[in-house]
């Protein structure tokens, strides 16, 4: 048996080198990938551990989750889900001390007695090691895995109630939600979409492609044509990296201008996420090491250059922050939220305590 | 679940079990006293081992299965890789290490490789101290499919990235010629260029190939793609050192073995080679300045034990540092952990290592500090190297290109000359090649020397310095070393027209009041040197003297420099002296005209070929007339009619020309050899006066070595008339 766990340890030191490879190299698909696979690690890492304590769980996915991050410190979405799973644990252990003390309830009727011995219960306060139920748990977390699965579609059975007859929509890079966001409402009503490109990586090219195949009315345009065509749409639906407790977005390049320039035409910016996205840290955040990711310079200036090269200094930011205030809504799997209420999903979502890993 | 995983790695494996063979030695002494303890591989760039670069852009090409070969200090390399991640459970690659104590050459390593057969199929060939982020997967695949398909015959791929020329990371001993087939991508002809004017192509290229393509904006990332028919070939033909050695045996005999070469150009993708100061700096500035990305310090660096920031204008801190308030890190600055810097500090394009202390008011530029580097306040240290435990202390300045190596201590209070390369122990010559080829009087005259130093040190170094200077040797044995183009770091590709106009002005400066001791000690006798600055000193001379001058072998040149130096040294007698002339003469193919061109040029910089130290002009001089002395009767054997004495005295021109301090002195020059009788007074003003040459260029030249010789000149006319008149008087008697 020892050496089964030996192989079974090595496996998931494998599989944690796998993804952390994955996102250093870039080559995960979308965010919900991210979160299942960070999910699948977890359930992993969870049922391997073989600690029956709460708090010595907690540290030890913590510590785990801390490894995964390190892959890709931008990638919020991994500390999301960890944060989430802690949260789980953490409740699911609450249910325990719950159970037991109406167990004693229901047996010890002498109302004086169940004070006492709630009253003492009180005072050992965390000290009692509670053995910890490895099945709820993980029930619980694949519970979280199927809700993050069903995020996209359930998103897209809302589109209906955002897009009119003939309205004209912007919309920038690639997000799968949004994708999936139009084409539900495709189905229905007829409308136009104009993608911006999102250079340098261009995945506007793609989602342009993919929105056509779905015989939308596609225009694919450039960056600097937003400002031009801005007083034509009518709304602005956008995806987004991951948001901020503050509400404020964590998105690609050129949504930061794109929103101020709604703004600035007054129309409405709906961000279409889903609820795992959200994260409880703000964008000031000091330990927060890395919102943005920065990427190699050779997307916009060439190598070969000599001369340029020792002369400039490129900065090729991935995301841009947009505040809160330049959103309008965000349309989530449970349902639309306003930009406000965010700082309250953020304490049913998370423990204070898990915040900082 | 298990087994699933093993299944699938299984599949992995029968589809793509990809090989790499890493050589962690570079076999040279580039680094200078830096490599002395610490292998070419594990020299820290940006805070993280040089090897692990390597290593990661393998496992980023999903390499399976990594050989690491080490040489010189192999013991550290392994230990290194002991404790590296790969050795972890989990790991996705496995890295072997070898040691190979014996080997002194690539080829060698390669035929080891044959001799354990340790490859079977393609392979990749890299070196230990490549940074990179393409995936040389694609590359392998390109080189299968071509192998598969319709050219077996391929037996290395060569990655090129597009650098043009004058590419801070391009070195100048990569310099290089190629010739590829256009469609085919196949590599006809390789030359090292070496900054060469005139370039050769053989015809046979041009005649059988429709569609060629000569590229002369390609550096080389010494990242091949080997089947594994190479180290066979390296065993078969044991004269291959160097990869080099290889493309070009396999260039020439192409018809006979049937074997092809091809190119691989990437673009977009990042891959170089730390191959000498200048390019680890490059290098450096590429990887903070994210052209690596994902191998930059914050992704890279970071892992679960530490985490690296990263903030506006490329500036990266690691955990625990301490910023003191006012100190200023402007930007391309990487701080590693623990490190303290003081209020008032500036720090620009520097990294600097762990646990560091950097005092106040300290102003660092472009330099690179390693892990306990210790800086009292009130420094100033521009474009430097500082290996780990090095302290410095107060108020002491540091030019560009310095490099101390490991635990050295200077100052207080002193300035350290530009190239200035200190070590913390005197050197003792028998670290780096036992088999020295000057013998014994090498050693003594080095320990002379030694002495003579240590007597200054103090003066020099500061009053509590531990730091005695390094000396490098010249490897003579070793082909490439014949032709090192020793680069001073810190005066980068992209500087060159600053350098340029500063050469313009030390030129200038010299003319007026006979050359100083600081500018000669920068130049340092480096013929390389002396040739690269050809260009620039064309705007003061008013003709280009690359067209005009005699064309020089310098390997020729080198060894006959050395023959002089050792004949010299033992005492060889003149006869078999003349006698290794000509065998030389005949081993470097060159003509009778280019010896007789050189002698005169060989006499003068024996001067500054015995020391390492600059010599001033004046030494070089007096050596100079005593060596004509000395060997008068062998030059008059040489130059024997008017003829050999004109391409004599055109041979000292060109050198002239190219040594810009000795300008001045060239009717001394003259002079001496006028007086042993090897320049007779005919042959000098029969040069002098004439009047034909074949170009503008040539008679500018030549008008301009007539305005340097005329003191000699007005001389000779005067003494002839003197003599001539006293003639006249003797008849009269």
């Amino acid at each position: 048996m020892p050496g089964g766990d030996g192989d079974k340890a090595n496996d998931l030191k494998e599989r944690i080198a796998l993804f952390v490879d994955e996102l250093k190299k870039g080559s995960t698909q979308g965010s919900c990938d991210v979160a299942i696979k960070t999910i699948h690690l977890l359930i992993r890492i969870i049922s391997q551990a073989k600690i029956s304590n709460e708090r010595d769980l907690i540290k030890h996915v913590a510590a785990e989750g801390k490894r995964i991050q390190a892959g890709d410190p931008s990638e919020n979405i991994i500390g999301n889900i960890i944060c989430r799973i802690l949260k789980i644990i953490r409740d699911e252990s609450g249910y325990c001390h719950f159970f037991k003390i109406e167990l004693f309830l229901l047996i010890e009727v002498n109302a004086r007695k169940t004070w006492f011995v709630w009253k003492q219960f009180q005072s050992k306060g965390q000290k009692t090691t509670v053995p910890l139920e490895d099945a709820s748990i993980i029930e619980a977390i694949t519970e979280l895995k199927t809700e993050i699965e069903g995020c996209v579609e359930n998103i897209a059975a809302q589109a209906p109630c955002y897009i009119n007859e003939n309205d004209v929509i912007l919309t920038i890079g690639r997000s799968r939600t949004v994708e999936a966001f139009l084409k539900n409402a495709a189905l229905k009503n007829k409308f136009q979409v104009l993608v911006s490109e999102c250079a340098p990586f261009y995945q506007g090219h793609e989602m342009a492609k993919n929105l056509a195949q779905a015989k939308i009315n596609t225009t694919l345009i450039t960056e600097c044509q937003i400002g031009i065509i801005m007083p034509r749409v009518n709304k602005v639906i956008i995806g987004a990296h991951s948001f901020m407790a503050n509400g404020g977005l964590k998105a690609v390049t050129g949504t930061n201008i794109m929103a101020i320039l709604a703004k600035e035409h007054n129309k409405h910016v709906i961000v279409c996420s889903s609820m795992y996205k959200l994260s409880p840290l703000f964008h000031s955040t000091s330990k927060h090491a890395s919102f943005n990711k920065f990427a190699s310079p050779s997307e916009l200036l060439d190598y070969e250059d000599a001369e340029l090269l020792s002369k400039v200094e490129v900065m090729t930011p991935v995301f841009d922050y947009v505040p809160p205030d330049l959103v309008y809504m965000i349309v989530s799997n449970n349902g639309a939220q306003s930009v406000s209420y965010m700082y309250r999903l953020v304490k049913d979502f998370y423990h204070p305590d898990d915040v900082e890993l | 679940m298990a087994p699933k995983g093993k299944n699938r790695n299984d599949v992995l494996e029968e589809e793509f079990f990809l090989q790499a063979v890493v050589i962690a030695d570079s076999f040279n002494v580039r680094f200078g006293p830096v490599t002395y303890k610490k292998p070419r591989a594990l020299l820290p760039l940006v805070n993280i081992p040089l090897l692990d670069y390597t290593l990661e852009a393998l496992a980023i090409s999903g390499v399976k299965d990594v050989f690491v070969f080490c040489c010189h200090l192999g013991e550290q390399v392994r230990e290194h890789i002991r404790q590296s991640k790969w050795q972890e459970g989990g790991s996705q690659m496995t890295v072997t290490a070898l040691m190979l104590d014996s080997c002194r050459s690539m080829g060698d390593v390669l035929r080891e490789i044959d001799a354990k057969s340790l490859i079977r199929s393609d392979f990749i060939l890299i070196s230990g101290d490549i940074v990179s982020n393409m995936d040389i997967s694609l590359v392998v695949k390109e080189h299968k499919e071509r192998t598969h398909g319709k050219d077996k015959s391929s037996v290395m791929t060569m990655v090129y990235k597009v650098a043009l020329p004058g590419h801070r990371s391009r070195s100048k001993e990569d310099a290089m010629l190629l010739i590829e087939e256009g469609e085919t991508k196949r590599l006809l002809h390789f030359e090292k260029s070496h900054d060469k004017r005139k370039i050769k192509i053989p015809t046979e290229i041009l005649l059988e190939h429709e569609d060629i393509i000569i590229h002369n904006d390609l550096m080389d990332c010494h990242i091949s793609i080997c089947s594994p028919v190479v180290p066979t070939l390296f065993t078969d033909n044991f004269d291959y050192q160097t990869r080099d050695n290889f493309v070009k045996g396999i260039l020439i005999n192409e018809e006979i073995m049937g074997y092809k070469i091809h190119l691989s150009i990437i673009r977009d993708k990042y891959a170089a080679r730390v191959s000498n100061m200048q390019t680890y700096d490059a290098i450096s500035k590429d990887v903070i300045a994210r052209w690596t990305y994902p191998l930059v310090p914050d992704m890279f660096g970071s892992s679960h034990k530490e985490t690296i920031k990263y903030g506006r204008h490329n500036v990266y801190c690691g955990e625990d540092v301490t910023l003191a308030r006012g100190c200023d890190l402007q930007k391309d600055v990487v701080v590693g952990r623990g490190t303290c810097i003081g209020s008032g500090s500036v720090i620009s394009g520097c990294v600097i290592g762990k646990n560091c202390q950097i005092g106040e008011n300290v102003k660092l530029r472009n330099s690179f500090l390693w892990d306990n580097v210790k800086i009292a306040s009130n420094c100033d240290i521009d474009t430097a190297l500082l290996c780990s435990g090095v302290q410095v202390l107060d108020r002491v300045i540091i030019n560009k290109g310095v490099i101390l190596a490991w635990e050295v201590v200077v100052g207080p209070d002193v300035t350290i000359k530009k190239g200035t390369q200190l070590m913390s122990e005197a050197q003792k010559d028998d670290w780096d090649d036992p088999n020295m080829s000057f013998g014994e009087d090498e050693v003594r005259s080095e320990s002379a020397d030694g002495e003579d130093k240590e007597g200054q040190e103090p003066v020099n170094y500061g009053s509590k310095s531990k730091a005695y200077p390094y000396k490098q040797n010249v490897d003579s044995e070793d082909e490439e070393e014949g032709v090192v183009l020793d680069q001073t770091w810190g005066i980068s590709a992209s500087e060159s027209d600053d350098r340029a106009s500063e050469e313009d002005s030390n030129d200038s400066y010299e003319e007026d009041d006979g050359g100083s001791e600081d500018d000669e000690a920068e130049r340092g006798g480096n013929l390389d040197d002396e040739e690269e600055e050809e260009d620039q000193v064309d705007s003061s001379l008013g003709f280009i003297p690359s067209v005009c001058m005699m064309e020089r072998n310098t390997a020729f040149y080198q060894e006959l420099v050395d023959t002089f130096v050792r004949a010299n040294n033992e005492k060889i007698t003149e006869d078999n002296l003349t006698l290794e002339i000509n065998s030389l003469k005949h081993a470097y193919t060159v003509s009778i005209e280019e010896v007789i061109h050189s002698l005169p040029c060989v006499l003068l910089d024996m001067a500054s070929h015995e020391q390492t130290l600059p010599v001033s002009v004046n030494d070089r001089i007096s050596t100079f007339k005593k060596n004509v002395q000395l060997y008068s009767s062998l030059l008059r054997k040489y130059i024997k009619n008017t003829e050999t004495q004109l391409t004599l005295i055109n041979g000292l021109g060109d050198h002239v020309i190219r040594q810009s301090d000795l300008r001045p002195r060239l009717p001394l020059l003259l002079n001496t050899l006028y007086d042993v009788d090897v320049l007779s007074e005919g042959a000098i003003l029969r040069w002098y006066n004439s009047t034909q040459f074949p170009s503008v260029n040539e008679s500018s030249r030549h008008a301009f070595l007539k305005k340097l010789s005329q003191p000699f000149i007005t001389w000779l006319r005067e003494a002839e008339e003197e003599s001539s008149d006293s003639d006249v008087s003797d008849g009269n008697n």
